[in-house]
This record gives C-alpha cells, sequence and structure tokens, in this order.
C-alpha cells in the first residue's frame, strides 16, 4: 500500500520536477536581466521545490526496487527478490535509474548552492541557476519522457521475479563506484554554472572560481576515486590480470579528469599573477562539457565498447544535441568576453613558476588530446574511409607515455621555481637534492640490470619529484622547529598554516606512487598452461601446484573452484582458489581470479578452462608493483582530504597572510 | 616576441609535431580495422588485410569448435548468422586455449588477428561483454 502510494507520488514527482525546473530556470534568467531580486528570491524557493519534486521521484523508486514491484520495466530488469536489498536499491544498475540518480545529484547540488550564497554572490545567482535549471530540464526531460523507471512492462507480462543484477555487477566496489563517479561528474556543473554566470554578468574577477573552489576539488576528487575503483573493479573483477584498458568508457571519465586538473592548477597563476583568465574559463567549460560528453559516449552506442550501455539510436542524437548546446553556447559567451579578459601582467621569463605551469596545463592537454583522439578515431576513420579502425592501448601508450614523462618532471619543478624569473641559485637550492636522488635512483636501477628506457625514467622522475617533497617538508618543518616545536607538532602546524600547499604535495605523492606502479607494468609477464591435478608449474621463481578442482554449489550459481598451492623459491606462500561460476537467472558465466598480493608483485591466476578429464587451463599474470596504485589511491584520498578539510579561523588568517 | 607567444610556438610545434606522428603512426601495432560482418572482411581486398591486423565481428558456427588444449590452440568459424545459415563462413585459429567465458556456439564474437593462407590466426577472442549493463529480461527472445 505505501510502496503502491509512494510509486504513484515519485512517478508524476518526475514530469512536475522537469515542468518545475523550466520554470525556475525562466524566473531566474527574468529576475538575472531585470535586476529584481523577488524574482531570484522565488527562484530560490522554486530550486528547493525541484530537489523535493526529484527526490520523491527517487523514493519512489526506491520503493518500488526494495518493494519488488515486477510490475515496472525498469525493477523487472535490474532486481531479483533474492538480491540482498542493497544491492534492490543500487538503482544506478540500469539506464532508467542512473539518469535518474544523475539528475537528483544535479538538484541536490543546485540545492546546496543555493543555501550557500543566500547572502554572496547576489548578481552571480540568478545565472548560476538558470545554468543548473537548464541541466535539471534536459536530465529529468529525458527521464520522465524518453527513459523512464516507472514505466510499466508491456501489457500481459506479468513476472513473479526480475532478471537481476549483472552478477559481474554485484561487488562491494560496484555499489560505491558510479555514484562516486557522478559526483565527481555533476559536481563540475557548480563551478561551470559560476563560469557562465560571470561571463553572462561580466563579473569576470577571481570571484567565479574562488567561490567554487571546494566545489570543483571536491568534484576532481571524486572522480579520481572513481577512476581508482574502476580500475580496482576491473582488477579484481573482471579476470585479465589489468586495471586499464584504454577503454572508451574509461576514456571518457579519464578526459574531464584530465581537463579538471589543469584548471586547478591554472587557476592559481591567475590567484596570484592575473594571468591564464580566458584559458581558466575555457579549461571549466572543457572539463563539464567532456562529463556530458563522455555519458554521450557511454551511452549512445557510438563507440563501441566492452562495457557500454545499451543503445538507443535517436536518444545518442539528443544527447550529442544537448553536449553541443553546452558548448557551443559557453564558447560564444567567452569569445564575447576575451577583450575584457586580457592578462595585466606578462610572462617574464621560461624558466619561472607561471611558465611552469603553463607547461603543465599543455602537457595536460595534450593528453587529452591523444585520449580523445584514440577514442574517437574510429568514429572518424569510418565517416572518412567508410572502414572502423580501432586504436588499441599501445596507440595510448606510445604517445601518452613522454607526456606524461614531461608532466612529472613538471610535478617536481612547478612548486619549487621561483616566481618571475628564476636565479640559478635558486635553481641550484631547490633543485640539487632532487635532482641527485633522480640519478641516484636511475643508476640503481641500472646498476641492477634494469635496461629499459621507459620503467628507467618514470622511476627516476618520481625520485625526483618524491626529493622535492621531502626537501619542502623537511625546509618548513626545520624552520619550525627552530623556533622549538617537536618535529611532529611542526608537521601538522605546516599542514593547517599552509593547507593547500602541504595538502597539494600529498596528492602530488599519491600521484608518483601511482606511477611506480604504472612502471611494473612495463615487466608485466603472462602464461598459460593446461595442468593435470597433482602436476606442477615452474614459472619465475614461483612454483604452482595444481592439488584439486571441487564443484561448488549455491542457488544462485554452479560452478568449480580450483586449489592451487603456490610456493616461491620453493617455500610455500600461499592457496590461491580461482573460481569460474554460472550464474543460472542471467546465464551468465563468470571466472574469478585468485591473487596472492604483495608489495613487489601480484600473482594472479584464473582458472579460464576445465576439461572433463578434470585439467584446468590456467592463466598467470605476474604484476609487479601494481599494489602501488591502489596504495597510491589511499594517499590521494588522504592528500584531498586535507585539501578539504576545513581548518577553521587560525588556518584561514594564516592563509590570507600567506603570499 | 613575448615569452608568452615564444612558449605557446613551442607547444604549439611539439603538438603539431606529434599530431604528424600521430597520423604516420597510426597504421602499426595495437591498431586494427574493424570489420562489423564477417562477409565484408571475406570479400575486402587482399591488400586492405595485408597491411593492417583485423577485428572481425560475427558468431561462432555452432558444432565448428575444435578444442586442442594440448597443442595451445582452439579452432573455429565464425559466420554472420549465429543459426549457421550464412555462407562463406571464415575458419580461425586462435593461438591460446583460455577462450572467454562467454565463448560457445552461436556466441557473438570479436576476433582480432590476421588473415595467412586460408586461416583466420586470431591472437585475441573477445566474446559480446556480458557486462552490458541492461540484459534482456526473461521470456524475451532475440
Amino acid at each position: 500500500m505505501l510502496v503502491t502510494l509512494l510509486v504513484a507520488m515519485g512517478s508524476l514527482a518526475l514530469y512536475l520536477a522537469a515542468f518545475f525546473a523550466a520554470y525556475v530556470g525562466a524566473v531566474a534568467v527574468l529576475g538575472g536581466l531585470r535586476r529584481r531580486p523577488e524574482l531570484v528570491a522565488s527562484a530560490e524557493r522554486g530550486t528547493i521545490a525541484v530537489f523535493a519534486l526529484l527526490s520523491l521521484a527517487m523514493l519512489g523508486v526506491e520503493a518500488a526496487l526494495l518493494g519488488d514491484r515486477f510490475d515496472l520495466a525498469f525493477v523487472a530488469q535490474i532486481s531479483t527478490r533474492e538480491q540482498p536489498w542493497i544491492f534492490k536499491a543500487a538503482l544506478w544498475g540500469g539506464q532508467a535509474g542512473s539518469l535518474l540518480l544523475w539528475t537528483w545529484m544535479l538538484g541536490l547540488m543546485s540545492f546546496l548552492v543555493v543555501a550557500q550564497n543566500r547572502k554572496r554572490n547576489r548578481a552571480l545567482m540568478p545565472w548560476v541557476m538558470a545554468v543548473m535549471m537548464l541541466n535539471i530540464v534536459f536530465f529529468a526531460a529525458l527521464v520522465a519522457f524518453v527513459s523512464n523507471p516507472f514505466e510499466p512492462l508491456a501489457a500481459g507480462q506479468a513476472w513473479s521475479s526480475g532478471q537481476g543484477m549483472n552478477p559481474l555487477l554485484q561487488h562491494p566496489v560496484m555499489l560505491i563506484h558510479p555514484p562516486i563517479l557522478y559526483v565527481g561528474f555533476i559536481g563540475f556543473s557548480v563551478p561551470f554554472a559560476f563560469a557562465a554566470a560571470a561571463l553572462i554578468t561580466g563579473e569576470l574577477g577571481t570571484t567565479w572560481f574562488e567561490t567554487t573552489r571546494r566545489w570543483t576539488l571536491t568534484a576532481w576528487f571524486f572522480l579520481g576515486i572513481g577512476l581508482m575503483l574502476g580500475g580496482r573493479w576491473a582488477y579484481e573483477v573482471l579476470g585479465w590480470g589489468g586495471y586499464w584498458a584504454w577503454d572508451p568508457v574509461e576514456n571518457s571519465s579519464l578526459m574531464p579528469w584530465l581537463a579538471g586538473t589543469a584548471f586547478l592548477h591554472s587557476v592559481m597563476i591567475q590567484e596570484k599573477r592575473g594571468m591564464l583568465k580566458v584559458w581558466n574559463f575555457a579549461l571549466i567549460g572543457m572539463a563539464y562539457c567532456l562529463c556530458v560528453f563522455g555519458t554521450f559516449l557511454t551511452r549512445s552506442g557510438v563507440v563501441q565498447s566492452v562495457h557500454a550501455f545499451a543503445n538507443a539510436g535517436w536518444f545518442g542524437q539528443l544527447f550529442l544535441g544537448y553536449v553541443l548546446v553546452l558548448a557551443v553556447g559557453y564558447s560564444v559567451l567567452l569569445i564575447r568576453r576575451v577583450p575584457e579578459l586580457r592578462s595585466q601582467t606578462r610572462l617574464d621569463s621560461i624558466v619561472s613558476r607561471e611558465a611552469s605551469f603553463l607547461l603543465n596545463n599543455y602537457a595536460f592537454l595534450a593528453l587529452l588530446a591523444i585520449v580523445f583522439y584514440g577514442t574517437l578515431f574510429p568514429v572518424v576513420s569510418e565517416a572518412i574511409t567508410g572502414v572502423k579502425v580501432q586504436i588499441g592501448p599501445p596507440f595510448f601508450q606510445r604517445y601518452a607515455g613522454p607526456v606524461a614523462i614531461f608532466l612529472l618532471f613538471l610535478t617536481g619543478v612547478g612548486p619549487l621555481v621561483a616566481w618571475r624569473r628564476a636565479t640559478w641559485v635558486n635553481l641550484r637550492k631547490s633543485f640539487l637534492w632532487p635532482a641527485g636522488a633522480a640519478i641516484l635512483a636511475a643508476g640503481v636501477l641500472v646498476a641492477f640490470g634494469m635496461r629499459r628506457f621507459y620503467p628507467i625514467a618514470f622511476l627516476a622522475m618520481c625520485a625526483f619529484v618524491a626529493g622535492t617533497i621531502a626537501e619542502e617538508y623537511a625546509r618548513g618543518i626545520r624552520a619550525r622547529t627552530k623556533r622549538g616545536e617537536n618535529a611532529f607538532v611542526a608537521f601538522v602546524e605546516l599542514l593547517r598554516r599552509n593547507q593547500r600547499r602541504y595538502g597539494g604535495y600529498i596528492v602530488h605523492l599519491s600521484v608518483i606512487l601511482i606511477f611506480v606502479g604504472f612502471a611494473g607494468a612495463t615487466f608485466n609477464l603472462e602464461e598459460t598452461k593446461l595442468l593435470r591435478p597433482g602436476e606442477r608449474w615452474d614459472l619465475a621463481n614461483y612454483t604452482l601446484e595444481y592439488r584439486q578442482v571441487r564443484p561448488t554449489d549455491h542457488p544462485h550459481y554452479a560452478g568449480a573452484v580450483a586449489r592451487l598451492a603456490l610456493y616461491e623459491d620453493g617455500k610455500p606462500v600461499a592457496m590461491l582458489l580461482p573460481e569460474k561460476r554460472m550464474y543460472f537467472q542471467q546465464e551468465q558465466p563468470t571466472t574469478i581470479p585468485a591473487v596472492a598480493s604483495g608489495l613487489r608483485e601480484d600473482f594472479y591466476v584464473i582458472l579460464a578452462g576445465l576439461e572433463p578429464d578434470q585439467s584446468a587451463a590456467l592463466k598467470v599474470y605476474i604484476n609487479p608493483l601494481v599494489n602501488w596504485i591502489w596504495i597510491g589511491g589511499f594517499v590521494f584520498v588522504i592528500g584531498n582530504t586535507l585539501l578539504l578539510w576545513p581548518m577553521g579561523a587560525r588556518g584561514k588568517a594564516a592563509r590570507e597572510r600567506a603570499p | 616576441m613575448s615569452k608568452g607567444v615564444q612558449i605557446a610556438l613551442a607547444a604549439l610545434s611539439v603538438f603539431a609535431g606529434l599530431a604528424v606522428v600521430l597520423t604516420l603512426g597510426s597504421a602499426d601495432e595495437g591498431t586494427f580495422r574493424y570489420y562489423s560482418d564477417v562477409g565484408s572482411f571475406v570479400n575486402a581486398p587482399s591488400t586492405e588485410t595485408a597491411d593492417l591486423a583485423a577485428r572481425v565481428h560475427g558468431f561462432v558456427v555452432a558444432g565448428s569448435i575444435a578444442k586442442d588444449l594440448a597443442a595451445g590452440h582452439v579452432d573455429f568459424h565464425v559466420s554472420d548468422q549465429a543459426d549457421n545459415s550464412a555462407s562463406g563462413a571464415l575458419p580461425v585459429r586462435y593461438l591460446g586455449i583460455d577462450v572467454p567465458d562467454l565463448f560457445k556456439d552461436g556466441a557473438e564474437v570479436v576476433v582480432e588477428g590476421r588473415y595467412a593462407s586460408g586461416t583466420f590466426l586470431a591472437d585475441r577472442v573477445m566474446a559480446k561483454c556480458p557486462s552490458k549493463y541492461e540484459a534482456k529480461p526473461p521470456g524475451q527472445s532475440t
């Protein structure tokens, strides 16, 4: 009874939200044009109402999912009676639900923005609301009229249970990965809306990005975690021994992250030196448009991807149209303001912090261009030659590799080189030790017999950047301990007093750790062998002994588990249990890898095939240093948390005093 | 010329160089011509199929799978129809034993490799990925 009521209300609220958002947007525009505060206030109340309506729609879908309403097509598709409630509630398992979640998050963020700015940014707010509402209207209309989660099954069909969530997705990481990624994508809509509002009103100072700094950083942070979790899920679940395949879906979340990274760096130059203004507007526009474009890529079937959503012809065209409206509209706004956005200062020297940040921006954009080119190449080549040419991982690695090394170099140089014009003394003082660390690292690697360019270059650069970070912290702590603080207190105070600088270093540290993991991938080993029970297999310094295979018995699937004893240098290390399952409901087989994981390397094995005589086809991947990627992920979270942590009045005062 | 312009020019020339390399280098390792059906691959001019590795999309012909795990390869045929009605099936030899989970009679696959003397030598066999988030409801046939 309650479920029926909630579903009926939710369905109605969804339509109302779409129409009401259009109305609120119109009122906000009118309030902005005529400068009528009462209209702006009305739009603000309307924003809250839109959020409330979208929340009702969410509540309705959740009620339908948890209440087993299998008469609704969407519920029948992604849920089953037996599924644990937490997976039932995961409405992003299907297209309609994920779009509704997207819309609801837009509503939530609009609401938060309104709540934060009741007394601030009065001139910008009507336009900020107008842009947010434009987004909501598009998505809410899409959910209401094209992909509606409340749509009943076709007449004459009635199921007692549903299809159920894809078993590959029934994994703890997949419970949090999509919403986290969405916070990232949608979070960029807030700085985008402020940038558009600044361009419309002509309030072109630093307000638009300073007031949204936390939003941008949060969105970027969540997008980063989303990327990491996606990789982790692929590694644990998909069973191909890797974490990143340069698949269009992965690329489409990497691209806005790259644009966002460039933006976060280049706004610092505008803050300190009043330069790169046009550039910053362009970057945030690019970041948000790429977020929407990525959604278009994954949902339209334009590029073939292993894990794309189902495609529907004109659905994709709608999305593409929307991206074009955003991109063209924003570009027109920006171009109109270019004459007003000239820099007050010029670049004095190529060896300066400004220049290194500028180069960093170019490098991020080069990476973005490479990923964009590789992702869309099949579409372009088909249009020109009629034959689809697909580009695989070697292409990306070949071209992104050198740019990444250059970026690592700048990561070390940027924060330490002097503003305006660096002197030889400054360079020697800042980079003597880090350069020494890099040379030492390269020397040690070569001495240990490493002869390949990429890993040596990457690891040496990592040592260089680590050197600069260590030096910065050492210098800061030493200055404080001289005044009598103990080292730990000095460390904490350093972070408190100059949160952005020292928090940023920790994020840089996480990037180094991740790159150490990437460098390890150049030594990945991959072997396949057919083993009979009792047989042994010697691989590198490991021995794998195939003991036996046992059938598994489970209400939802049948399968087999192989028992493998792993020895390293003759000593037993682990019992590995790779598994193969066949899910009855979805008729889907899955392979569950077993991993013996260590800081030096992972021994990753999958049960690729099983013969009637119980011989097992085993595939082994030895992945050196891969764990450092996940460790880097944790450090990334710590660093960003430190950056976002409210440090209180003392911290704030110190920030204002900081140069 | 200001320093900003100098840097922009330097970066631009690097990008231009990169773009040239990209265009020239796009035809090697890791790049594939994609054929959405077996027919267009079989009928493609041999000059086209010789220079670049291919990905061919098709269906595994029912009853054609012959695994030789001891020798380390799997032989099968792909054609344009799952029900084996299409003529002109392409013989494929996959040089490995770790076929994907969904590989079976009638499965929709993409094979990656090169054509050599009557057989398509595949380095990789990809079954149409199950992680398409939206499955078809039970009871509905394709």
